[in-house]
Protein backbone atom coordinates (compact mmCIF):
# COMPACT_ATOMS: atom_id res chain seq x y z
CA UNK A 1 0.00 0.00 0.00
CA UNK A 2 1.46 3.56 -0.86
CA UNK A 3 -0.15 6.08 0.82
CA UNK A 4 2.10 9.00 -0.75
CA UNK A 5 3.56 7.83 -4.14
CA UNK A 6 2.82 11.26 -5.88
CA UNK A 7 2.08 14.66 -3.73
CA UNK A 8 1.41 14.27 0.03
CA UNK A 9 0.49 11.75 2.34
CA UNK A 10 -2.78 11.99 3.88
CA UNK A 11 -3.12 12.06 8.00
CA UNK A 12 -3.41 9.29 9.95
CA UNK A 13 -7.22 9.47 10.27
CA UNK A 14 -7.88 9.25 6.35
CA UNK A 15 -5.82 6.47 6.48
CA UNK A 16 -7.67 4.55 8.53
CA UNK A 17 -10.77 5.20 6.58
CA UNK A 18 -9.33 4.59 3.10
CA UNK A 19 -7.88 1.82 4.28
CA UNK A 20 -11.49 -0.12 5.98
CA UNK A 21 -13.43 1.45 2.62
CA UNK A 22 -10.83 -0.85 0.66
CA UNK A 23 -11.52 -3.45 2.68
CA UNK A 24 -15.35 -3.29 2.27
CA UNK A 25 -15.03 -2.70 -0.93
CA UNK A 26 -12.81 -5.66 -1.95
CA UNK A 27 -16.00 -8.13 -0.17
CA UNK A 28 -18.66 -6.47 -2.19
CA UNK A 29 -17.14 -6.75 -5.25
CA UNK A 30 -16.22 -10.67 -4.85
CA UNK A 31 -19.41 -11.24 -3.59
CA UNK A 32 -21.16 -9.23 -6.82
CA UNK A 33 -19.03 -10.69 -9.45
CA UNK A 34 -19.05 -14.11 -7.75
CA UNK A 35 -15.39 -14.67 -8.36
CA UNK A 36 -12.72 -13.64 -5.94
CA UNK A 37 -10.88 -10.33 -6.31
CA UNK A 38 -8.26 -8.53 -4.46
CA UNK A 39 -8.12 -4.88 -4.38
CA UNK A 40 -5.13 -3.20 -3.88
CA UNK A 41 -4.71 0.57 -2.83
CA UNK A 42 -2.29 1.86 -5.45
CA UNK A 43 -2.34 5.60 -3.83
CA UNK A 44 -3.67 7.68 -1.60
CA UNK A 45 -2.20 11.30 -2.14
CA UNK A 46 -2.77 15.05 -1.69
CA UNK A 47 -2.30 16.47 -5.17
CA UNK A 48 -2.94 19.29 -7.86
CA UNK A 49 -5.78 18.27 -9.92
CA UNK A 50 -4.16 19.58 -13.37
CA UNK A 51 -1.13 17.08 -12.61
CA UNK A 52 -3.34 14.11 -11.58
CA UNK A 53 -5.45 14.80 -14.96
CA UNK A 54 -1.81 15.13 -16.86
CA UNK A 55 -0.71 11.86 -15.29
CA UNK A 56 -3.80 10.08 -16.27
CA UNK A 57 -4.10 11.24 -19.52
CA UNK A 58 -0.40 10.19 -20.07
CA UNK A 59 -0.99 6.84 -19.00
CA UNK A 60 -3.93 5.82 -20.83
CA UNK A 61 -5.45 8.46 -22.64
CA UNK A 62 -5.89 5.95 -25.55
CA UNK A 63 -8.19 3.65 -23.61
CA UNK A 64 -11.64 3.31 -23.79
CA UNK A 65 -13.62 3.00 -20.88
CA UNK A 66 -16.94 2.37 -19.11
CA UNK A 67 -17.15 4.48 -16.04
CA UNK A 68 -19.61 5.18 -13.22
CA UNK A 69 -19.75 8.34 -11.29
CA UNK A 70 -21.03 8.20 -8.29
CA UNK A 71 -21.93 11.65 -6.64
CA UNK A 72 -22.10 11.05 -2.35
CA UNK A 73 -23.96 13.70 -0.95
CA UNK A 74 -24.47 14.43 3.20
CA UNK A 75 -22.10 15.46 5.96
CA UNK A 76 -18.74 14.22 4.06
CA UNK A 77 -19.25 14.79 0.39
CA UNK A 78 -17.67 13.30 -1.97
CA UNK A 79 -17.09 11.13 -5.66
CA UNK A 80 -16.72 8.20 -6.68
CA UNK A 81 -15.46 6.31 -9.84
CA UNK A 82 -15.19 3.03 -10.75
CA UNK A 83 -14.20 2.20 -14.41
CA UNK A 84 -12.71 -0.95 -16.55
CA UNK A 85 -11.42 -0.63 -20.08
CA UNK A 86 -14.69 -1.44 -22.53
CA UNK A 87 -13.25 -5.29 -22.66
CA UNK A 88 -13.16 -6.18 -19.45
CA UNK A 89 -16.62 -4.59 -18.59
CA UNK A 90 -17.96 -7.54 -20.74
CA UNK A 91 -16.34 -10.24 -19.05
CA UNK A 92 -17.50 -8.24 -15.28
CA UNK A 93 -21.32 -8.42 -16.53
CA UNK A 94 -20.74 -12.50 -17.95
CA UNK A 95 -19.62 -12.83 -14.34
CA UNK A 96 -22.27 -10.96 -12.40
CA UNK A 97 -25.33 -13.13 -14.87
CA UNK A 98 -23.01 -16.29 -14.29
CA UNK A 99 -22.87 -16.66 -18.01
CA UNK A 100 -20.19 -18.62 -19.75
CA UNK A 101 -17.32 -15.97 -20.11
CA UNK A 102 -17.55 -14.35 -23.85
CA UNK A 103 -21.47 -14.49 -24.14
CA UNK A 104 -21.36 -10.63 -23.52
CA UNK A 105 -20.18 -9.33 -27.23
CA UNK A 106 -22.03 -5.97 -27.74
CA UNK A 107 -21.92 -2.99 -25.28
CA UNK A 108 -25.64 -3.01 -25.00
CA UNK A 109 -27.69 -2.02 -21.42
CA UNK A 110 -26.79 -4.87 -19.68
CA UNK A 111 -22.83 -3.76 -19.61
CA UNK A 112 -23.43 -0.24 -18.80
CA UNK A 113 -25.80 -1.39 -16.45
CA UNK A 114 -23.68 -4.15 -14.89
CA UNK A 115 -20.72 -0.95 -14.51
CA UNK A 116 -23.62 1.26 -13.02
CA UNK A 117 -24.66 -1.04 -10.57
CA UNK A 118 -20.69 -2.05 -9.76
CA UNK A 119 -20.79 1.53 -8.81
CA UNK A 120 -23.49 1.81 -6.93
CA UNK A 121 -22.72 -1.00 -4.62
CA UNK A 122 -19.20 0.22 -4.20
CA UNK A 123 -19.78 3.59 -3.28
CA UNK A 124 -22.73 2.51 -0.94
CA UNK A 125 -20.15 0.49 0.49
CA UNK A 126 -18.03 3.27 1.36
CA UNK A 127 -21.19 5.26 2.52
CA UNK A 128 -21.57 2.23 4.88
CA UNK A 129 -17.90 2.77 6.65
CA UNK A 130 -18.35 6.30 7.03
CA UNK A 131 -21.79 5.80 8.52
CA UNK A 132 -20.82 3.38 11.00
CA UNK A 133 -17.63 4.33 11.48
CA UNK A 134 -17.51 8.15 11.60
CA UNK A 135 -21.24 8.45 12.87
CA UNK A 136 -21.71 10.65 9.25
CA UNK A 137 -24.57 10.79 7.39
CA UNK A 138 -24.15 10.11 3.67
CA UNK A 139 -26.35 8.63 1.10
CA UNK A 140 -25.33 8.04 -2.72
CA UNK A 141 -27.29 9.28 -5.93
CA UNK A 142 -27.99 7.10 -8.96
CA UNK A 143 -25.12 6.38 -10.91
CA UNK A 144 -24.11 8.09 -14.22
CA UNK A 145 -22.23 5.76 -16.60
CA UNK A 146 -20.47 6.80 -19.13
CA UNK A 147 -18.62 5.24 -22.37
CA UNK A 148 -15.18 6.97 -23.52
CA UNK A 149 -11.77 7.87 -23.66
CA UNK A 150 -10.05 7.65 -19.88
CA UNK A 151 -8.84 11.35 -20.13
CA UNK A 152 -12.59 12.49 -21.12
CA UNK A 153 -14.25 9.94 -17.85
CA UNK A 154 -11.87 11.86 -15.71
CA UNK A 155 -12.21 15.18 -16.22
CA UNK A 156 -15.63 14.83 -15.73
CA UNK A 157 -15.14 13.30 -12.56
CA UNK A 158 -12.73 16.20 -11.15
CA UNK A 159 -14.15 18.88 -13.28
CA UNK A 160 -16.62 20.21 -9.98
CA UNK A 161 -14.08 19.71 -7.70
CA UNK A 162 -11.39 21.31 -10.07
CA UNK A 163 -13.73 24.62 -9.92
CA UNK A 164 -13.97 24.67 -5.89
CA UNK A 165 -10.31 23.52 -4.96
CA UNK A 166 -6.70 22.97 -6.03
CA UNK A 167 -5.59 21.07 -4.16
CA UNK A 168 -7.24 17.28 -4.03
CA UNK A 169 -6.89 14.39 -2.08
CA UNK A 170 -6.93 11.23 -4.32
CA UNK A 171 -7.66 7.79 -3.36
CA UNK A 172 -6.46 4.89 -6.01
CA UNK A 173 -6.84 1.50 -6.16
CA UNK A 174 -6.47 -1.35 -8.45
CA UNK A 175 -9.03 -4.80 -8.69
CA UNK A 176 -7.39 -7.88 -9.49
CA UNK A 177 -10.05 -10.61 -10.32
CA UNK A 178 -8.61 -14.06 -10.07
CA UNK A 179 -8.58 -16.63 -13.01
CA UNK A 180 -9.55 -13.61 -15.38
CA UNK A 181 -6.53 -11.16 -14.92
CA UNK A 182 -8.64 -8.69 -15.24
CA UNK A 183 -8.01 -4.90 -14.20
CA UNK A 184 -10.27 -2.22 -12.89
CA UNK A 185 -9.79 1.32 -11.04
CA UNK A 186 -11.62 3.39 -8.67
CA UNK A 187 -10.81 6.84 -7.40
CA UNK A 188 -12.47 8.41 -4.37
CA UNK A 189 -12.09 11.92 -4.45
CA UNK A 190 -13.32 13.88 -1.18
CA UNK A 191 -15.11 16.93 -1.66
CA UNK A 192 -13.26 20.20 0.03
CA UNK A 193 -14.03 19.91 3.48
CA UNK A 194 -14.90 16.66 3.94
CA UNK A 195 -11.04 15.63 5.34
CA UNK A 196 -11.97 18.26 7.60
CA UNK A 197 -15.04 16.22 9.08
CA UNK A 198 -13.20 13.00 9.60
CA UNK A 199 -10.68 14.97 11.39
CA UNK A 200 -12.90 16.49 13.44
CA UNK A 201 -14.44 12.88 14.30
CA UNK A 202 -11.15 12.11 15.78
CA UNK A 203 -10.64 14.67 17.45
CA UNK A 204 -13.72 14.14 19.35
CA UNK A 205 -13.02 10.53 19.91
CA UNK A 206 -9.35 11.25 21.50
CA UNK B 1 -51.83 -19.40 -10.05
CA UNK B 2 -48.55 -18.02 -9.50
CA UNK B 3 -48.01 -14.87 -7.04
CA UNK B 4 -47.67 -11.91 -9.32
CA UNK B 5 -44.50 -9.45 -9.05
CA UNK B 6 -43.23 -5.93 -10.04
CA UNK B 7 -39.68 -5.70 -9.49
CA UNK B 8 -38.53 -1.84 -9.70
CA UNK B 9 -34.82 -0.83 -9.97
CA UNK B 10 -32.95 1.67 -11.74
CA UNK B 11 -30.86 -1.01 -13.35
CA UNK B 12 -31.82 -3.51 -16.09
CA UNK B 13 -29.42 -5.94 -14.55
CA UNK B 14 -30.64 -5.92 -11.55
CA UNK B 15 -33.83 -6.55 -12.51
CA UNK B 16 -32.88 -9.31 -15.16
CA UNK B 17 -30.98 -11.23 -12.43
CA UNK B 18 -34.34 -10.90 -9.78
CA UNK B 19 -36.29 -12.12 -12.96
CA UNK B 20 -34.35 -15.08 -13.29
CA UNK B 21 -34.29 -15.64 -9.87
CA UNK B 22 -38.12 -15.25 -9.58
CA UNK B 23 -39.48 -17.02 -12.52
CA UNK B 24 -37.35 -20.34 -11.79
CA UNK B 25 -39.08 -19.97 -8.59
CA UNK B 26 -42.37 -20.19 -9.99
CA UNK B 27 -43.15 -16.25 -9.63
CA UNK B 28 -44.79 -14.37 -12.34
CA UNK B 29 -42.92 -11.03 -13.38
CA UNK B 30 -45.44 -9.10 -14.64
CA UNK B 31 -43.88 -5.80 -14.86
CA UNK B 32 -40.78 -3.80 -13.99
CA UNK B 33 -40.07 0.04 -13.63
CA UNK B 34 -37.21 2.07 -14.23
CA UNK B 35 -37.07 4.70 -11.41
CA UNK B 36 -39.88 5.62 -8.82
CA UNK B 37 -42.25 6.94 -10.83
CA UNK B 38 -42.68 4.27 -13.07
CA UNK B 39 -42.85 2.19 -10.13
CA UNK B 40 -45.65 3.81 -8.89
CA UNK B 41 -47.93 3.75 -12.23
CA UNK B 42 -46.98 0.24 -12.88
CA UNK B 43 -47.93 -0.54 -9.39
CA UNK B 44 -51.79 1.32 -10.26
CA UNK B 45 -52.03 -0.58 -13.83
CA UNK B 46 -51.09 -4.33 -13.08
CA UNK B 47 -51.70 -4.27 -8.88
CA UNK B 48 -49.38 -7.08 -8.32
CA UNK B 49 -49.49 -9.03 -5.24
CA UNK B 50 -45.60 -7.92 -4.23
CA UNK B 51 -43.67 -5.10 -5.42
CA UNK B 52 -39.26 -5.22 -4.94
CA UNK B 53 -38.10 -1.75 -4.80
CA UNK B 54 -34.60 0.23 -5.06
CA UNK B 55 -34.52 3.32 -3.20
CA UNK B 56 -31.17 5.10 -5.03
CA UNK B 57 -33.11 5.41 -8.17
CA UNK B 58 -33.71 8.62 -10.22
CA UNK B 59 -36.54 11.09 -10.61
CA UNK B 60 -38.10 9.24 -7.78
CA UNK B 61 -36.20 7.66 -5.48
CA UNK B 62 -37.76 3.85 -3.52
CA UNK B 63 -38.83 5.71 -0.53
CA UNK B 64 -41.09 8.19 -1.93
CA UNK B 65 -42.22 5.15 -4.47
CA UNK B 66 -43.41 3.04 -1.26
CA UNK B 67 -44.81 5.95 0.34
CA UNK B 68 -47.40 6.49 -2.78
CA UNK B 69 -47.59 2.91 -3.28
CA UNK B 70 -48.98 2.12 0.81
CA UNK B 71 -51.19 5.29 0.33
CA UNK B 72 -52.87 3.50 -2.44
CA UNK B 73 -52.90 0.22 -1.04
CA UNK B 74 -52.04 0.14 2.62
CA UNK B 75 -51.84 -3.95 2.08
CA UNK B 76 -49.38 -3.78 -0.77
CA UNK B 77 -46.45 -5.81 0.37
CA UNK B 78 -42.95 -4.23 -0.30
CA UNK B 79 -39.26 -5.47 -0.07
CA UNK B 80 -36.57 -3.10 -0.52
CA UNK B 81 -34.08 -4.42 -2.78
CA UNK B 82 -31.14 -1.71 -2.42
CA UNK B 83 -27.17 -1.39 -1.72
CA UNK B 84 -27.60 1.07 1.13
CA UNK B 85 -26.07 -1.07 3.77
CA UNK B 86 -26.98 1.69 6.63
CA UNK B 87 -29.29 1.49 9.80
CA UNK B 88 -31.10 4.80 8.87
CA UNK B 89 -32.49 3.97 5.65
CA UNK B 90 -33.34 0.61 7.02
CA UNK B 91 -34.83 2.50 10.02
CA UNK B 92 -36.47 4.33 7.32
CA UNK B 93 -37.91 2.25 4.59
CA UNK B 94 -38.88 -0.42 7.22
CA UNK B 95 -41.34 2.60 9.32
CA UNK B 96 -42.55 3.41 5.72
CA UNK B 97 -44.09 0.22 5.74
CA UNK B 98 -41.46 -2.02 4.05
CA UNK B 99 -41.83 -6.01 4.78
CA UNK B 100 -37.80 -6.97 4.17
CA UNK B 101 -34.90 -5.23 3.19
CA UNK B 102 -32.16 -7.21 1.06
CA UNK B 103 -28.51 -5.62 0.60
CA UNK B 104 -27.01 -5.82 -2.89
CA UNK B 105 -25.23 -7.90 -3.62
CA UNK B 106 -28.05 -10.35 -3.03
CA UNK B 107 -27.96 -13.91 -2.67
CA UNK B 108 -30.41 -15.91 -4.64
CA UNK B 109 -31.53 -18.03 -1.24
CA UNK B 110 -31.83 -14.21 0.65
CA UNK B 111 -34.75 -13.19 -2.44
CA UNK B 112 -36.16 -16.55 -2.10
CA UNK B 113 -36.62 -16.41 1.52
CA UNK B 114 -37.43 -12.39 1.88
CA UNK B 115 -40.80 -13.30 -1.09
CA UNK B 116 -41.32 -16.25 0.67
CA UNK B 117 -42.14 -14.52 3.97
CA UNK B 118 -44.18 -11.77 2.75
CA UNK B 119 -46.24 -14.55 0.98
CA UNK B 120 -46.70 -16.12 3.88
CA UNK B 121 -45.20 -19.46 2.42
CA UNK B 122 -42.17 -19.89 5.04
Amino acid sequence: MDMSADGSRPNKAVELIIQLSIDRVSQLFSKFIKVGAKISLEKAYVTDLSEASARINAEDVQSEVIGSIVDVAGDAPFKFLFYAEAPTCLILTDLILQRKVGTSTDFDIYVRSAMQEIGNILASGVCSVFAADFNIRIKPTPPKVAHDFLGTIFQEFVMETAAESDQVLIVESRFHVVRYNLRCNMFILPSPGTEGVINNFFLDQI
Amino acid sequence: MAHRILIVDDAPIIRLMLKDILTANGYAVVGEGGDGNEGVEKFKELSPDLVTMDITMPEKDGIRAMEEILALDQKARIIVITAIDQRESLMEAIRVGAADYIIKPFETDRVLSAVRRAFGEE
